[in-house]
């Protein structure tokens, strides 16, 4: 089966190709720092949540690495303590920020995502 | 002079079997490919961003059903490997190996993305007290170094009769421990399928 040992080969070469890609990616693909958050805005939802969330959740909350919020959080989570929970601990893949936003800030982003992401 | 008979009596210069020799070396550079990557994914600062989603609605879906595609190809490369070695069926037709290698390089390339956005995304758990990602770390790590000495070891001449399904056996047994704490975890929390 000739056409059979070709294809193998074909897929072989791509697969080779794909994983020097990656590995390539790996070192040369740095992603821009984290903006700090300006102590002016440090209270804003939205400055909280561009310069912490959007990375993962999307600059329009629509979801990126980490699942969409815009339109969907508040049902995902009726009572917004239980989202602030989350922010706080952490969950799956998602960091814990307990150690780098106040409560207030967390109730802040946490607001904003309910009411300002649509 | 018979093939066979060379591969049964070729031996390494130490005097040690060099279908053994081979082995050993196939282990060595899988291991140090596991720890390369542990040593990656502990140093790298995690992005914590999405390179792409290939139209599923998060990373982790993606991740979760990429996972899963490859658990499935690799359930599909054991039965082609049980029929290779006359475990099941009659003599395996003459396209079941080249089969089996199609599927096992299909299998490595389906993980790829996933692998990628661990590294590069997340990171290596090192917190034991985190067991899931704990071990998805180790495991995840350690399957690639497998399945180095896996491609290494296929090549090789005159290898321990058992070695070949040990291996196969181990990669096999690592991806279906990556999936439980991957996919399997992301299902049962999110629901299924969650694309």
């Amino acid at each position: 089966m000739p056409w059979l040992t070709t294809l193998v080969r074909v897929v072989q070469v791509i697969t080779a190709i794909v994983t020097a890609s990656f590995v390539i990616l790996l070192f040369a693909n740095e992603p821009p720092e984290a903006t700090p958050v300006p102590s002016a805005a440090a209270d804003s939802g939205q400055a909280i949540f561009e310069t912490r969330c959007a990375r993962c959740h999307g600059t329009d909350g629509s979801g990126g690495f980490g699942p969409a919020l815009a339109g969907v959080v508040v049902e995902a989570f009726p009572d917004a303590a239980d989202q602030e929970a989350v922010v706080a601990n952490g969950r799956g893949s998602m960091p814990a920020f307990a150690d780098s936003l106040t409560p207030e800030q967390i109730a802040a982003v946490v607001e904003y995502t309910r009411t300002g992401l649509g | 002079m018979d093939a066979g008979t060379a591969l049964d009596t070729e031996r390494a210069p130490g005097g040690a079997p060099t279908g053994v020799v081979a082995l050993l070396g196939a282990a060595l550079i899988g291991a140090a490919i596991a720890v390369a990557l542990g040593v990656y994914g502990r140093e790298h600062d995690p992005a914590g961003q999405a390179l792409f989603t290939l139209g599923f609605s998060g990373t982790i879906n993606m991740k979760a059903w990429l996972a899963t595609i490859a658990l499935a190809l690799a359930v599909v490369q054991i039965l082609l490997a049980l029929w290779l070695y006359g475990k099941i069926g009659r003599n395996a037709p003459i396209w079941v190996g080249p089969t089996h290698r199609l599927v096992g390089t299909l299998t490595f390339l389906v993980t790829l993305p996933v692998a990628y956005h661990c590294l590069w995304s997340l990171g290596f758990e090192t917190d034991a007290s985190n067991a899931r990602r704990f071990w998805h770390s180790l495991f995840g790590c350690a399957f690639y170094g497998a399945f180095a000495t896996k491609v290494l070891c296929v090549r090789a001449k005159g290898l321990p009769g058992w070695a070949l399904p040990v291996i196969g056996g181990l990669v096999f047994s690592l991806l279906v421990g990556l999936w439980f704490t991957s996919a399997f975890w992301f299902f049962d929390n999110s629901g299924f399928p969650s694309f």
